[in-house]
């Protein structure tokens, strides 16, 4: 009788907890030793030198006896999730995301710059002209809060109109795509803050015009996407790190000095065409480098919106 | 009475235990795991500045106006089904196909339709609600038993009062496990479709916070969040439906 | 004395489907009976005989085939709100109101004054005084066929068709409501139609007894007022059950 009552529910609790031990020790990754490296990879021509890396195998080159795992993940929150959680040693992302999660206490660092790229707020509404003419019936789309197309349209907001949270009853979280079919329905989304292709693309329909690009808004240049590692990754594996600097310069090269074999990968990696793709990369204002210009411009403006806490020193971010 | 309030506090300090014991084993970032303590400041610093309360109320006012608009159409469809077979036969099929269809699922084709406004979470939380609750209203207007109806016939009861007096007390066991269901499923859709697409109508509800909390890396504002959810859904589902049945079909022997 | 209720050359049948093909299958066939007020019939038959259909066209819930129903000598077009009520075995109180809301429920529908007084004269008339306030889930099988009988007296009907109704109780229970049928009976102007397949009960109960047989028509009928089971002997009562008994048993 007794063991019957008390048998199930102990036999239940062991096998839940043995599950859920299991569960989270699988979570974390043993990198360094068995010389492992998992990258996180993002789709658009802000990243191409990783499809180009990818494809031509220049990592694997730069690291012999190395596995090298590409993952795709949706998007820049679950890239950051996946890293604190150990899932993942490096990950590219914009520099906004990264400095919410440094100010939070992740331990991790930016060691590259990968490419500077035009962004800024597209619309269809011949009444919008400038800024102030968005009505509370205006919706605009951006991919995510605290992404860095939020971060330039609060700047904006704030230089333009004198209140950095102006537009955030009108945001729509969408992905690229998602915002671009949006847009071109031309219903309540009037307006599309986005990155190429996706801008070009919207901007060459009739129509639809450019009311703010990126670099206004910033007030100067900036690196759209930077490379970020872990802490514990880079200081057991700083020849991969530095590998992956190399690889991303030999790769800017590669676009820079074969742009029609780099868009013919590029063709296939998203498949779209060809010829549009040698026309984007050869625009001077794509370009692919190692550095990182424009962090103290986020990093200030973050700090007196209250989006990274005010009081965090930020030396620490770049890896040396 | 007492006792088994007992044994349910017991549990939630035995939860609040086990969440510090782990924690103090120090094998977690506070990111991943942050402190009670923590959770509990985000939760009062959610509801004195965040206006969490506003959002929690938006997101039950979507559902309140969902299960309402639900509850007309699906007495509606319970009607005209009753009167027409060849209705009842399309019904059926209808709920043969949608029933299974997770609202969320539909989330992709309502962009396209509808647009992102708050119309494509209302219609996301109108699907959630109204096949089960048509389903359950149908078997509950078919289980009246007959004598009912002749008692009605004695005193020449007309359409109205048979409705009012006789076919709405008599289905209310079943209504009541219909709303039931149709709230889980809706507070579910609801909090998912508010973390995929965000400030519908400009405002947010609950999934919206916790999107935000996500994106900006707020761990202990996240769990907070996630607290006001269970609260919020053990208030609606063990609180107030216990205590409506309580007061009704459980007071009159009517449970099914 | 006047007829009270009249039934001439009443006929029903059903149409049964069987397998697409319509077939009439008839129910009543052909019967006539008279009652006059405060009278109680008892009709006697197998279950199946039609009876139920019988007391759903003697309330007028139910057009007759053929033939027709007389009361106080007019023909009833349409139920007459609470002047004619059947009641059944199945219960028919409503769960969701408690004893004296069942009961004041056909008074309200017909918008009567003083509804609790009348309520509590009828409560106390049943002798279901103080369990006003119960819902019926909480009373016992006679306790809820009392107030089932109260509420039918509520709105002081002329006829009261009863359908078997006490089928469903244990012998000393059914004694006891037999004995508040006669009761009601003796205290106010009420003709009743009582179904049953008892002999028992309906030679204790009855001032009139017909039989209906199974082909849906009156197999024995007593004659004027046969006034209850005081007029028998011992012998004489073991007779006349095998008498009805035979009846009902007819092949």
């Amino acid at each position: 009788m007794f063991k019957q009552k008390v048998l199930p529910p102990i036999i239940f609790l062991f096998l839940l907890s043995g599950i859920l031990f299991i569960v989270s020790c699988s979570g974390k990754n043993d990198t360094g030793d068995n010389k492992k490296l998992v990258i996180a990879e993002q789709f658009g021509l802000a990243y191409a030198p990783l499809q180009i890396i990818r494809a031509d195998k220049i990592l694997d080159k730069e690291l012999p006896g190395w596995e090298i795992k590409w993952e795709k993940l949706v998007n820049t929150a679950s890239i950051r999730e996946a890293m604190l959680s150990g899932n993942l040693d490096v990950g590219f992302m914009a520099i906004p995301p990264f400095l919410i999660g440094y100010s939070n206490g992740m331990k991790w660092k930016m060691f590259t710059g990968l490419s500077s790229v035009p962004v800024g707020l597209v619309t269809w509404k011949d009444s919008i002209k400038t800024l102030s003419d968005f009505t509370d019936n205006d919706r605009i789309a951006l991919p995510q809060p605290g992404s860095i197309q939020h971060m330039l349209l609060s700047m904006a907001a704030e230089k333009h109109l004198g209140n950095a949270g102006y537009f955030d009853n009108m945001l729509i979280t969408m992905a690229h795509p998602d915002g671009m079919n949006a847009l071109l329905q031309k219903k309540d989304v009037t307006a599309h803050f986005t990155s190429p292709p996706f801008i070009m693309q919207e901007l060459k329909i009739p129509g639809f015009r450019l009311i703010l690009n990126g670099k206004e808004a910033a007030g100067s240049d900036f690196t759209f996407a930077v490379g970020t590692v872990t802490d514990s990754f880079s200081s057991k594996s700083p020849e991969a790190v530095a590998a992956i600097i190399n690889a991303i310069k030999k790769a800017s090269e590669i676009i820079k000095n074969e742009p029609d074999r780099s868009a013919e990968i590029l063709s296939v990696e998203y498949q779209s065409d060809k010829e549009e793709i040698l026309e984007y990369i050869k625009r001077d204002d794509i370009i692919y480098s190692t550095e990182i210009n424009g962090t103290d411009i986020f990093i200030d403006y973050m700090k007196k919106s209250g989006y990274v806490k005010p009081e965090i020193n930020f030396t620490g971010i770049y890896y040396k | 009475m007492k006792k088994p309030i007992l044994l349910k506090f017991l549990w939630v300090c035995l939860f609040i235990v086990l969440w510090e014991t782990v924690r103090l084993t120090g094998n977690f970032s506070p990111l991943v795991y942050p402190s009670l303590l923590s959770i509990i400041k985000s939760l009062f610093h959610a509801f004195s500045s965040e206006g969490i309360a506003i959002q929690l109320l938006l997101s039950f006012a979507v559902i309140a106006f969902g299960i309402t608009a639900g509850i007309i159409l699906a007495m509606i469809a319970v009607m005209a089904a009753h009167s027409s077979a060849i209705f009842e036969s399309f019904l059926k099929f209808v709920i043969s196909v949608f029933h299974p269809l997770p609202g969320i699922a539909l989330l992709p084709v309502l962009l396209l339709w509808v647009g992102t406004g708050i119309e494509s979470i209302l219609i996301i939380v109108l699907h959630s609600v109204i096949w089960p609750l048509i389903t359950n209203l149908y078997t509950g207007y078919r289980s009246i038993p007959a004598t009912y109806t002749l008692v009605a016939d004695n005193y020449s009861m007309g359409k109205k009062d048979r409705f009012l007096k006789i076919t709405l007390p008599a289905s209310l066991p079943y209504f009541l496990a219909g709303s039931r269901i149709a709230f889980a499923r809706s507070w579910r859709a609801l909090i998912s479709a508010e973390m995929l697409f965000g400030a519908a109508g400009g405002k947010g509800g609950i999934g919206w916070f916790l999107y935000n909390k996500r994106v900006f890396m707020d761990s202990s504002g996240l769990f907070a969040g996630l607290l006001v959810i269970v609260v919020a859904g053990i208030l609606t589902e063990e609180v107030f439906f216990t205590i409506l049945e309580n007061k009704t079909v459980k007071k009159w022997g009517m449970s099914i | 004395m006047n007829d009270y209720l009249e039934i001439k050359n009443l006929y029903f049948s059903y149409n049964d489907d069987n397998q697409g093909i319509k077939e009439p299958r008839k129910v009543i066939d052909n019967i006539s009976f008279n009652i006059q007020k405060k009278s109680l019939l008892c009709i006697l038959g197998p279950s199946g005989c039609g009876k139920t259909t019988l007391l759903k066209i003697i309330a007028s819930l139910v057009p007759p085939s053929a033939g027709k129903v007389l009361f106080d000598g007019k023909v009833l077009k349409n139920p007459d709100a609470g002047r004619i009520l059947i009641f059944q075995d199945d219960n028919q109180l409503f769960p969701w109101l408690n004893v004296i809301e069942n009961i004041s429920m056909p008074l309200r529908l017909s918008n009567i004054n003083g509804r609790e007084k009348i309520a509590l004269d009828i409560i106390n008339k049943v002798h279901l005084t103080g369990f006003e306030n119960y819902y019926p889930h909480r009373l016992s099988g006679g306790m809820k066929k009392r107030a089932g009988i109260a509420r039918a007296l509520a709105t002081s009907p002329d006829l009261l068709l009863m359908d078997e109704p006490f089928g469903s109780l244990d012998a000393q229970t059914r004694k006891k409501l037999h004995k508040l049928v006669l009761e009601i009976k003796e205290k106010t102007d009420l003709t009743v139609i009582f179904v049953t397949h008892d002999i028992h009960e309906a030679i204790f109960l009855a001032t009139d007894i017909a039989v209906m047989g199974k082909s849906g028509t009156i197999a024995y009928q007593t004659k004027n007022n046969f006034s209850g089971i005081s007029d028998f002997s011992v012998t004489g009562f073991s007779d006349f059950y095998n008498k009805l008994y035979s009846f009902i048993d007819e092949p």
